[in-house]
């Protein structure tokens, strides 16, 4: 019984430990925007003389929301990120997975090449492929200025990526008796694949979507190059506004990127649940 | 079960087919709206902070002449040559572009309307930027750089009266520094650390104060064929003996390179230091750091002892933006659209209005009678009027400001001699041919 | 799947692999040849004349002593963020994965330095490294930190590379953590029996089972450190005077600040090949150890 005692004291000295050392390094994690969402209520002067003051001598001003909402078209551009980046995903996640499938089953020449040029490729700095691209799909196909197009382009180039994570995947985690037994038993390989092996996928599938999200919802570089047209701008793309030569509007960038990251936060946050329901689950069958 | 498959292989092929097939009749239809109802041009514009104006500008041209102006920006991380060149490569260039001189002077033959014929050419005082005898672009606006002054922050220091033109040679401004610290104010002046400051608004001095003409492309030749030493130039003497004095007054020291732009300004308002090396444009930095109450206007950036060299008694001001329009996918009716927006904006009493006033721009154009409404534009165009201006503006290959940049905050910060600065500017130029 | 005929073989090659591989191709590999055969020409990025001027550029690129330079920093760069992501986005995935109450979210706190980017987040930085620690340092009087970082090239490199760490081992933390919980607990507990200490757990079991994770962890913080671009953008600018210009920066400079598209691009494509050589090494390496394991 002592013997107990004394072990379950000493275990929960060191879960505080730990808790006290996780909570540092996550206030570290965390300080940027907690840095960005108090000096989102402020004037640009107060950012820069008093950035760490909490409270702005104005109290709650939201001053800087109202400017911003208003000037990025928020309502319009919150519509064109979500219409692209929801697309994009949905895509890039089955396209991906049913390329990683096809490369890990059947193991054939074609699979191996295009697998070791898809790895090869996650590593072409996009600066290098940005001109010839643009000059491929603008001067000689007249393609930009669409969002289709744009959703076209954040698949081709994340498809590697998750490819590449599937592959891993389902190489070490998804038995191959499993859809054999589905397939002697008639089904399609296709409904096999959607039925008994696409909701294995789960933790992976959540994972990427998250990168991916992340990823096309602020993406700034690509979308600068298809999209100029003001009507079909994106969330990041808008706030670029309020940067000048000279100068950034501090205050209503602050509250730009509140608005921004906000929804992805919120979808994080959501879909943390879900990975870990994933995970486990994943964790309790093997 | 067969069938199914096809359908779904069909389906998917398909929707990429669909994809493109999309991508393409957008593009058509909208490109077919938009011939049918007005003329629709574009402009991009390089200059972040007057994007707000130039949209309200746009939005009263459209009111006025049903011709939609969509203002496009391109941002400060973004280089403007960048983005004209993917919007060349991907075909859709912007019918009119405010770009720096050597970007217009790069495009100019290829790519640009020949404006040469336009009726404002004679409104601009020779400020026109020439490629090979002809005129491709419109100069926007003057833009003036030298040593920004606080009078307020000065007379209370010294409690006494300032006049900046006392200031017309090295040791006057050395005397006025010494006499601030004596007085209390440690460090007088802000010298950013910024490399376009450093690069081009600073060094360009070298060249341009040759004789406040077009000297220098003389010493740009000489420096690039290896005839000119800087070490026999007294112009570069006098430049480093100038800018050693302000870095040794300066209120980022001892740590030079650790200035921020942000907080570079706020110095100025408050009275912190009584000088700032910067342009007519840092007038919205300093109204933002809350100094718009004091009384400010510009010292030249002095060269040497002779207070009779117009250098020590002159401010440099240009035509420092330029706006070409494009005659590659520009439809006829776009270029005359264009051309009727750049006339507005000489001739047309709303356009000279706009131009002063939304974009608080300094017009390059000798009709427009509107004033300034900031004092940092007023003092520049007060300095035109009286002459005190010399228009001297050496262009420099695109990556002057960077290289030539890097170089100067190199010696800023002590880590590097005069000669090792002069051997980078020699070096730099050779390389060039 | 078995595959019966060759007919049968090209449907599920059709359904399965083809729509991805089309776009793939589309978008990246076409563009890519363009680019290459680009590096032969004296295109400058804007002109519509060109000449193929063979490798004239390649020559060029190999008389460019800043690229060397930059390159050469941003291998060091890469072998710091590679080593220094990867320990402590493993050690945070292994206590996260512990039976800790609220890892949750703790979880979601280190990834979310994933949700900024671009010009802002180096912005935030700067703010950091130039003011607010300059602050904390000379109130406390640590000299360490009274002098800011970015004013000096080592210490510069340095905010880099911390910045680095601290934005992508929370996403590489994921992946750690996905692979903990795919290891087996009746192993480990099999080895407890067995008398195993954590350690020991740590190095004979849990190490070589997650060989998979470290290759890819590792191959992603080495790609995405060889091209780092707007980070260096926004928080040094390649200053204190040049000093922290890497690679990708260096390339984007070349083909549009100095206006050399062709040098530009054939330096790009010389990146990728070193970042193609030293990840496929890193591959190869990485799975023959698992096979061991």
């Amino acid at each position: 019984m002592a013997a107990n005692n004394i072990g379950g004291t000493k275990a929960k000295i060191k879960n505080i430990g730990t808790y006290v050392g996780l909570t540092l390094v996550f206030l570290l994690y965390m300080f940027p925007f907690i840095f960005i969402l108090i000096n989102s209520f402020k004037t640009k002067k107060e950012i820069i003389k008093t950035p760490l003051k909490l409270i702005s001598d104005v109290g709650l001003n939201f001053d800087n929301f109202i400017k911003a909402y208003e000037k990025m078209d928020f309502t319009k551009a919150f519509t064109n990120s979500m219409f692209v980046t929801i697309s994009s995903t949905v895509i890039v996640i089955t396209l991906a997975a049913m390329t990683a499938y096809y490369f890990v089953r059947i193991n054939n020449k074609i699979a191996k090449v295009f697998f070791a040029l898809m790895v090869a490729s996650m590593i072409i700095p996009f600066q290098a492929i940005m001109i010839p691209l643009v000059s491929i799909y603008g001067a000689k196909l007249g393609m930009l200025n669409s969002r289709v197009t744009l959703i076209f382009m954040h698949v081709g180039f994340s498809i590697s990526m998750s490819v590449f994570i599937f592959h891993g995947f389902i190489k070490s985690n998804i038995p191959i008796a499993l859809e054999e037994a589905a397939y002697i038993d008639g089904c399609t390989r296709t409904k096999t694949f959607f039925k008994i092996i696409f909701p294995l996928l789960k933790p992976t599938t959540a994972t990427l979507v998250i990168l991916n999200v992340l990823a096309f919802w602020n993406d700034f570089l690509l979308p600068s190059l298809v999209l100029t047209k003001e009507k079909l701008l994106t969330l990041p793309l808008s706030t670029y506004k309020f940067y000048g030569t000279y100068s950034a509007d501090l205050g209503t960038i602050m509250a730009a990127l509140v608005l921004t990251v906000a929804p992805v936060l919120v979808l994080y946050v959501f879909l943390q649940k879900y990975i870990i329901s994933g995970v486990v689950s994943g964790a309790v069958k093997s | 079960m067969r069938k199914m498959k096809k359908v779904i292989s069909a389906l998917l092929i398909g929707s990429m087919v669909m994809t493109s097939l999309v991508a393409c009749g957008k593009k058509d239809s909208g490109e077919g709206t938009t011939a049918k109802s007005e003329v629709a041009i574009t402009l991009l514009n390089s200059k972040g902070e007057i994007q707000e104006g130039l949209e309200a500008m746009a939005e009263r041209y459209e009111a006025k002449t049903g011709v939609s102006i969509e203002v496009m920006a391109c941002g400060s991380g973004e280089s403007p040559f960048q983005r004209i060149s993917s919007m060349y490569s991907a075909g859709n260039p912007p019918t009119l572009a405010i770009l720096d001189t050597t970007d217009v002077k790069q495009l100019a033959e290829e790519k640009a309307v020949d404006l040469s014929n336009e009726d404002w050419v004679k409104e601009m005082n020779g400020l026109t930027a020439d490629v090979n005898g002809k005129i491709y672009s419109f100069p926007l606006c003057i833009e003036g750089r030298g040593i920004i002054y606080n009078k307020t922050a000065i007379e209370e220091t010294l409690g006494r009266e300032f006049d900046p033109s006392s200031i017309n040679s090295y040791d006057s401004l050395k005397t006025t520094f010494e006499e601030l610290r004596a007085a209390g104010m440690e460090y007088p002046i802000v010298v950013s650390k910024e490399d376009w400051s450093l690069g081009a608004h600073q060094l360009q001095y070298v060249y341009e104060v040759k004789d406040g003409n077009l000297g220098w492309e003389e010493v740009i030749d000489q420096l690039k064929s290896g005839e000119l030493k800087l070490a026999d130039y007294d112009r570069f003497d006098q430049f480093v003996q100038t800018f050693d004095l302000l870095k040794e007054y300066n209120i980022n020291n001892p740590e030079p390179l650790a200035a921020t732009y942000e907080q570079d300004p706020i110095f100025l308002a408050e009275g912190e230091a009584a000088f700032w090396f910067n342009g007519s444009w840092a007038w919205p930095n300093i109204v933002e750091a809350g100094g718009e109450d004091n009384e400010y206007g510009f010292i030249p950036y002095v060269f040497g002892n002779d207070t009779s060299d117009f250098a020590n008694n002159k401010i440099q001001a240009c035509a420092s933006k330029q706006v070409m329009i494009d005659k590659e996918k520009a439809t006829d009716e776009q270029i005359q659209a264009a051309k009727d927006f750049l006339n507005y904006l000489v001739y047309d009493d709303e356009g000279q209005k706009a131009l002063v006033e939304d974009c608080s721009l300094i017009p390059v154009a000798s009709n427009n009678a509107y004033e300034p409404a900031d004092p940092l534009g007023k003092a520049i165009k007060a300095a035109m009027n009286e002459d005190k201006v010399y228009t001297a503006a050496a262009i420099v290959p695109g990556d002057h400001w960077s290289v030539l940049g890097a170089a100067m905050q190199k010696y800023l910060a002590g880590g590097s001699t005069k000669d090792e600065l002069a051997k980078s500017i020699e070096d730099y130029w050779t390389s060039q041919n | 799947m078995r595959i019966k005929d060759k007919k049968e073989g090209l449907k599920v090659f059709g359904i399965f692999a083809l729509p991805g591989l089309f776009v793939f191709v589309a978008v990246v590999i076409i563009p890519f040849l363009y680019g290459l055969y680009l590096t032969f020409t004296d295109w400058n990025g804007i002109s519509s004349a060109t000449n193929l001027i063979g490798f004239n550029n390649y020559v060029n690129v190999f008389k460019d002593a800043e690229f060397w330079k930059s390159l050469l920093l941003t291998l060091k760069y890469v072998v710091c963020s590679v080593v220094l992501v990867n320990v402590v986005a493993f050690f945070l995935a292994y206590v996260l994965t512990s039976k800790l109450k609220g890892v949750g979210f703790f979880r979601t706190g280190f990834f979310t330095p994933n949700l900024i980017g671009g010009v802002v987040l180096g912005f935030i930085w700067q703010f950091v490294f130039s003011r607010v620690l300059v602050n904390i340092g000379s109130t406390t009087g640590i000299g360490f930190l009274s002098k800011s970082f970015l004013a000096d090239p080592t210490k510069a490199f340095w905010a880099l590379v911390i910045v680095t760490v601290w934005q992508t081992s929370g996403y590489m933390m994921l992946i750690y953590i996905a692979g903990f919980t795919g290891i087996s607990a009746d192993v480990l507990e099999a080895a407890s029996i067995d008398g195993a200490t954590g350690f020991q757990k740590l190095k004979r079991i849990t190490v070589p089972l997650m060989m998979p994770s470290f290759v890819i962890c590792i191959f992603l913080t080495l790609s995405r450190s060889f091209m780092v671009y707007d980070l260096n953008l926004s928080l040094t600018g390649g200053e204190p005077y040049g000093t922290t210009v890497m690679a990708a920066m260096h390339v984007y400079n070349k083909a549009f600040t100095s206006r050399q598209y062709g040098v530009g691009q054939a330096e790009a494509l010389i990146l990728f090949l070193m970042v193609a050589i030293i990840s496929g090494i890193q591959i190869y390496l990485g799975k023959r150890k698992e096979v061991e394991a």
